[in-house]
C-alpha cells in the first residue's frame, strides 16, 4: 500500500483509548501517512506548535478527549491556529475507523471503492487480535 | 538493520515476524521520534502515553517482546511502578528504563537503565541484546509447535 518513494504526510490521532489509537494508527501508517499519536488534547497542541517543522495534514481526534480539553474544545483551539487544517471529530470506534477510511481515500495508494464497513471490520478484526494471544508465542 | 524473522508453521507457513516495542514516554515529540525510528528499523511499535496505558496494552494480550519506559510520569504509577509491575505479571519480559534521573536506590526492576539523552543506536543495541534470547525462545517454540 505504502510508496517508499513519497514523503508521508503527517497526521495527528488522538484519542484517550490507547487501543483504539493504536489500531487507527496503525491503518493510517499502512495507508502511508506518517501518525503521530496524542492521547490528549494538550499534546495535540504541542505538535501544533511544532508545526512549521512536522507540516501536519490533518488531525483525527476522539469526541470525548479525556483532560482539560474534549474534542470539540480542541477543535476549536485548533482552527485558531492553523484555520486551514483539517480536524476530523469521532464519537466512536466506528466514526473514527470511518473517518480513517476518509483520510486514506485521500491519498494516492489506496484501492476505490473503499468500503468504510470494511474499515470498521479491519479495526475491529485489530483491536481483537490486539486481545488475543498471538497464535505463534 | 530489519528486526525480522521468520519460520516455518506445522502446516509449512512462512510467517514473518516483527519484534513488538511498547514504548511507554508522556513526551509526545520523544515518543513520536523514538517511535518512527524504531519502525524504520523494522519494528512493530505500540506507543503508550503512561504506565496506566501501558498496562492496559499488556493486560490486553497482544505480544509485546520489549518494553522502553521513562520513569518520570504523570498516572498512578511512574516508570519503577510499571517495572515492577511487568515483572511480575510477566517475569521474562525485557524492560529498559530510560531516564534523565538516575534511581537513588536499586530498587529498580529493569533489565537495563540508560540514561537520557540516550544515542539511539545505542538504545536499538541494547534493544536487540535483549530481545535475541527471548525471539529466539518464541521461534524454536514456533517452529516446534
Amino acid at each position: 500500500m505504502e510508496d517508499p518513494e513519497r514523503e508521508r504526510e503527517r497526521i495527528v490521532v488522538a484519542d484517550s483509548n490507547v487501543l483504539v489509537r493504536h489500531a487507527i494508527s496503525d491503518y493510517l501508517r499502512h495507508c502511508g501517512f506518517s501518525v503521530i499519536e496524542a492521547s490528549h488534547a494538550e499534546d495535540v497542541l504541542i505538535i501544533l506548535a511544532h508545526d512549521s517543522e512536522l507540516g501536519l495534514k490533518a488531525v483525527l481526534c476522539g469526541a470525548d478527549l479525556q483532560g482539560g480539553m474534549n474534542g470539540f474544545r480542541l477543535r476549536a483551539s485548533v482552527r485558531e491556529i492553523r484555520p486551514d487544517l483539517h480536524v476530523i471529530l469521532s464519537g466512536s470506534i466506528e466514526a473514527a475507523a470511518n473517518a480513517a477510511a476518509y483520510i486514506c481515500e485521500e491519498g494516492p495508494h489506496l484501492r476505490r471503492p473503499y468500503d468504510p464497513q470494511g474499515v470498521v471490520t479491519y479495526i475491529r478484526h485489530l483491536l481483537a487480535r490486539s486481545r488475543s494471544p498471538s497464535p505463534t508465542a | 538493520m530489519g528486526a525480522r524473522s521468520t519460520w516455518l508453521t506445522k502446516g509449512g507457513h512462512v510467517l514473518v515476524q516483527k519484534p513488538t516495542v511498547l514504548i511507554v514516554e508522556d513526551e509526545i515529540l520523544i515518543r513520536y521520534v523514538m517511535g518512527e525510528g524504531l519502525r524504520d528499523e523494522g519494528f512493530d511499535v505500540i506507543e503508550a502515553s503512561g504506565a496506566d496505558e501501558a498496562l492496559l496494552v499488556i493486560a490486553s494480550g497482544p505480544q509485546v517482546d520489549i518494553v522502553l519506559t521513562d520513569i518520570r510520569m504523570p498516572g498512578s504509577i511512574d516508570g519503577l511502578g510499571l517495572a515492577a509491575a511487568v515483572k511480575d505479571l510477566h517475569p521474562s519480559l525485557p524492560i529498559i528504563v530510560l531516564s534523565s534521573h538516575l534511581p537513588s536506590e536499586p530498587v529498580c526492576r529493569a533489565d537495563r537503565f540508560l540514561p537520557k539523552p540516550v544515542l539511539f543506536l545505542t538504545l536499538l543495541d541494547t534493544i536487540n541484546e535483549l530481545i535475541e534470547p527471548r525471539w529466539k525462545t518464541q521461534k524454536e517454540s514456533g517452529s516446534a509447535s
